[in-house]
């Protein structure tokens, strides 16, 4: 009965591995590409393809006509399978066509499909093929909405189970369908999600990126992933425009789809009426009116650079992508901290950011408030609201339960880590934090400019694997390693 | 269609069920949070909290852009405001469910659509406990059926009989049988399984038979397979709203009525407004009140109280006193299975009537209204054919017939027919379709503009 859903998983993935292959002919020779390299690739892409689709056919054959009825449990483990299928399977490219470890293929599958954007690569230029280059940006795009919304949105037949698959990927509160139909849903936002994906490309070719650079960095962009084809991220092309364009871009990817939805027909007011959106605009600013003043007062940057670079910072650490245009270790310790707590904070629910994401932030300082009333009120009735109407104590509950699930994941992900690996604490935490957060560069050894790749095998899985519960936000995977969940 | 269900009760969950699965965006709109849950986990709709009759749940619920509100909460009030609020808001098409008898116009009646109340305003009102009582009036009326619906604004029915020991038209090929006119055998079920018989086949006794047939000429087919005839002396236990329209209709038309009704209150009131017709007070599930009563004697039974329990029970204890048709409300559809398996000859689920009802008027598709027979194996489809579709290629003898699927009567330009082998569907023809509910898609595609 799962068999299916994870056996038509797998074709996919097959046909993305092939069509990376074919689109790694779009890098131009004109630009240092080498074509006989790029030919070489496309055919270690192609017999990589062929692993995960030779491994579909038993699962489809076993499921060949057999009804998919998806109730709960089901649907959690198809959603948590699908993700590890999609990362071991995902990883064999980098096996095959870059001769990498296995536990840094995985390293870097994982962190592409779970839109960390963390390496392990030292020189990402010379290391890879145009045809690599192209898939290890594109796993940023296949899990950047979710891999089953693409399913629910392209396979019809699955019912309320599409309803089930699409819960149990995007856990978390929710703000508001978008039709209510969910293959409807599903549809309208692989719309959004490939509209301004087609839109980034072209406003980055138009600002002097080659195509190839420009496909690939939408990629990057709209997942808010954080995979660059340089050593020097963004950064490296010095280019304002182009920055500009990767900032607004970041910014729409961190905004909830349901509001470009909404926008359609309730025009621009649907923006600023949301207070999630109002928080996400004026945190951004904020931040970003500090750490220049930071930079001005401490007369390391003139205005302009400070406000280039503070903004981009800001927003590429806060939205999770992880693109760098400045080296932030040698900012301002007031500077870092700011950024350390944007780590947590993610963008809107319904987006593709990674980490905690803004409206659980805010029911948080409003459960913390209601709290402080208490103390000195004890008969004060006051329900927790957002936006004027009431959070259900349920929901409140689910996101303490997850704030908690997150800081401890961090923190024990960062004592596994310290563990295989003698490294400081900053390096440690931070490595742990940047990807449940699934932001991608830390601080301290894997800062901006540094990468995972001198951590042992068994940190890189444990990291690995710490991205994955960020992504799925704990709960989904969580649930396959509590016993109850296996009796019936 | 967008359509926005008011009130997720039993009707409210089976008419969002439905047109959710045919595809159609539904919002379902209920007081209760976790009953809300439990519809999102179950069913591909939207769901919003409020009081349905509140102004600013129907705003958010969009009810202005609704092609069609169904309001059928368990109260008649709110029902009907939340009906008349939508419709002077935009909605296209409202329906209300209602439940009392308190708003029926017994003078007026319902006009040929069905609807009544027009001056509210609201396009359509269903009474669930009204149409399970003239469900059971079709048929007591009938001769022997044991089920009765119409179709086609009440032109064409369709009876279900069970044939006895001594039927005349046992062993006989079917087309040896000299059918009334404009009357014709639909489908049988024998041990549990349904089919569609051919020319040759024969009829056993026990079997249930589905019969097709011009309003009116019903009863000359009916003599022919079951030789019963229409109940004279009937015996209602409850005097609700049920009891109350069915002691009535039956008692207008010249049938001694007796109605049985615990409550000595309610037994009174029902007494002063039944002028024809015995009341009594007392208990049917006591085997002495049935005996006193001479309930054996009677032609029908008719359990209609608000307990499935006591219904079923009472109904089991007539059977055993003689009583040769006894049929049952049952409140929970999912029983009518069970209650057939003990021997009760038919059970009526007023949500499923109602919700039947309300399907049937609602949906725009092709398949214009649907109605489920037994525990819903088999459906019963109204479908307008299509230009150029396959079932309009030929007469029905010419055509090769889906497996599960019979064709009832035809309304055309030119008035009802009955179908047989030399009947032509034109494009535009509305057809009553018989068929077994799994084999939806090959009647979809039988209507549909051909591809191949």
């Amino acid at each position: 009965m799962t068999a299916r859903p994870l056996g038509l998983l797998l074709l996919v993935l097959s046909a993305s591995i092939a069509a990376c292959g074919a689109l790694g002919f779009l890098a131009d020779p004109a630009l240092g590409w080498d074509p006989e390299e790029t030919a070489a690739d496309f055919e270690h892409m192609l017999r990589s393809a062929a692993i995960p689709a030779i491994a579909a056919i038993p699962l489809l054959l076993a499921s060949w006509r057999v009804p998919v009825h998806l109730g709960r449990r089901e649907a959690l483990f198809v959603v948590s399978t699908i993700w590890i299928a999609m990362g071991l399977f995902g990883s064999i490219p980098f096996v095959v066509g870059a001769d990498m470890p296995m536990a840094d293929a995985l390293f870097e599958a994982f962190s592409g499909l779970t839109t960390t954007g963390a390496t392990i690569l030292t020189d990402i230029e010379g290391r890879l093929s145009a045809p690599l280059h192209m898939w290890r940006m594109a796993t940023h795009w296949l899990g950047g909405l979710g891999i089953v919304v693409l399913f629910v949105a392209l396979m019809p037949g699955w019912g309320v189970g599409g309803k089930r698959l699409f819960q149990s990927e995007a856990a978390g509160p929710q703000t508001g369908g978008i039709s209510p139909r969910i293959r409807d849903t599903a549809k309208t936002l692989l719309l959004i999600y490939c509209s301004i994906t087609a839109a980034l490309i072209g406003a980055l070719w138009a600002a002097d990126m080659p195509l190839f650079d420009a496909v690939t960095h939408s990629f990057s962009t709209i997942a808010t992933g954080g995979f660059s084809l340089k050593n020097g991220s963004v950064g490296e092309y010095n280019n304002l425009a182009i920055e500009l364009t990767i900032l607004v871009g970041m910014l729409l990817a961190g905004t909830n789809f349901a509001l470009f939805h909404r926008f359609k027909s309730g025009g621009r007011g649907v923006f600023w009426s949301n207070p999630e959106f109002r928080v996400y605009i004026l945190l951004v600013a904020g931040a970003t009116l500090l750490i220049s003043t930071d930079m001005i007062l401490n007369a390391t940057h003139e205005i302009g650079d400070a406000l280039r670079y503070s903004s981009f910072q800001v927003v590429a650490i806060m939205t999770g992508t992880g693109f760098g245009t400045a080296d932030y270790e040698e900012w301002s310790t007031l500077s870092r901290s700011l950024l350390l707590m944007l780590y947590f904070c993610g963008g809107m629910a319904g987006s593709t950011t990674g980490s905690m994401k803004l409206i659980r932030i805010m029911i948080i300082v409003k459960v913390v408030m209601h709290e402080i009333r208490i103390g000195f009120r004890p008969t004060l009735v006051a329900p927790i609201r957002l936006g004027g109407s009431p959070v259900a104590d349920s929901v409140v509950r689910g996101i303490l339960a997850y704030s908690l699930i997150f800081v401890a994941t961090v923190v024990i992900g960062a004592m596994m880590v310290a563990a295989l690996d003698p490294v400081d604490l900053t390096t440690a935490l931070m490595a742990s934090l940047a990807c449940v957060a699934n932001v991608g560069p830390g601080l301290g050894a894997v800062g901006p400019t540094e990468n995972y790749g001198f951590l042992s095998d068994g940190a890189k899985l444990v990291l690995s694997f710490c991205m994955l519960l960020g992504r799925l936000e704990f709960f989904s995977l969580l649930s396959l390693f509590v016993p109850s969940f296996w009796r019936r | 269609m967008n359509v926005v269900v008011i009130g997720m009760g039993g009707v409210g969950f089976y008419v969002a069920q439905t047109l959710a699965r045919s595809g159609h965006e539904v919002l379902a709109v209920d007081q209760s949070r976790s009953r809300l849950e439990h519809i999102a986990e179950r069913l591909d709709v939207a769901t919003l909290n409020g009081y349905g009759a509140n102004p600013r749940t129907l705003h958010l619920a969009g009810v202005d852009k609704a092609d069609l509100v169904v309001c059928s909460t368990n109260s008649d009030e709110v029902n009907l405001i939340a009906a008349l609020a939508s419709k002077r808001l935009g909605a296209t098409r409202t329906v209300a469910r209602l439940q009392s008898g308190e708003y029926e116009d017994t003078e007026h009646g319902e006009d040929e659509e069905g609807l009544h109340y027009g001056m509210f305003g609201i396009d359509m009102v269903v009474n669930s406990h009204i149409l399970a009582a003239d469900e059971m009036f079709d048929i007591a009326r009938s001769h022997g059926a044991l089920d009765v619906h119409m179709f086609a604004n009440n032109r064409v029915e369709l009876a279900e009989v069970e044939l006895p020991t001594d039927s005349a038209v046992l062993g006989v090929p079917l087309q040896q049988l000299r059918l009334p006119e404009q009357t014709r055998v639909g489908a049988v079920i024998r041990d549990g399984r349904l089919f569609m018989p051919r020319g040759a086949d024969t009829l056993e006794s026990g079997d249930r038979v589905y019969l097709f047939g011009r309003t009116g000429r019903m009863s000359a087919i009916e003599d022919l397979f079951v030789h019963g005839n229409s109940a004279q002396r009937v015996v209602i236990y409850g005097g609700n709203v049920i009891g109350e329209h069915l002691s009535r209709q039956l008692a207008q038309v010249g049938v001694e009525v007796l109605v049985v009704e615990p409550d000595r209150d309610r037994a009174k009131r029902l007494a002063k407004t039944l002028i024809r017709g015995n009341v009594v007070h007392g208990d049917c599930t006591d085997i002495e009140k049935l005996r006193e009563e001479a309930v054996g004697r009677a032609d029908m039974y008719f359990a209609v109280t608000e307990d499935d329990e006591n219904n079923m029970m009472s109904a089991l204890l007539a059977k055993r006193l003689g009583t040769p048709r006894v049929c049952s409300i049952v409140h929970r559809p999912e029983y009518i299975a069970i209650y057939r398996e003990l021997g009760l000859d038919m059970a009526i689920s007023p949500r499923q009537v109602a919700a039947d009802h309300i399907l049937r008027y609602s949906n725009p598709a092709q398949i214009e209204s649907v109605i489920h027979l037994g525990d819903g194996a088999v459906e019963v489809l109204e479908v307008v054919a299509a230009l150029e579709s396959p079932i309009t290629e030929a007469p029905l003898r010419s055509l090769t017939m889906p497996d599960g699927v019979t064709i009832g009567g035809v309304i055309g330009s030119d008035g009802v027919q009955i179908a047989d082998g030399d009947t032509q569907v034109e494009a535009g023809d509305t057809v009553i379709v018989l068929a077994m509910s799994k084999r939806r898609k090959a009647v979809t595609k039988l209507f549909k503009r051909g591809l191949f």
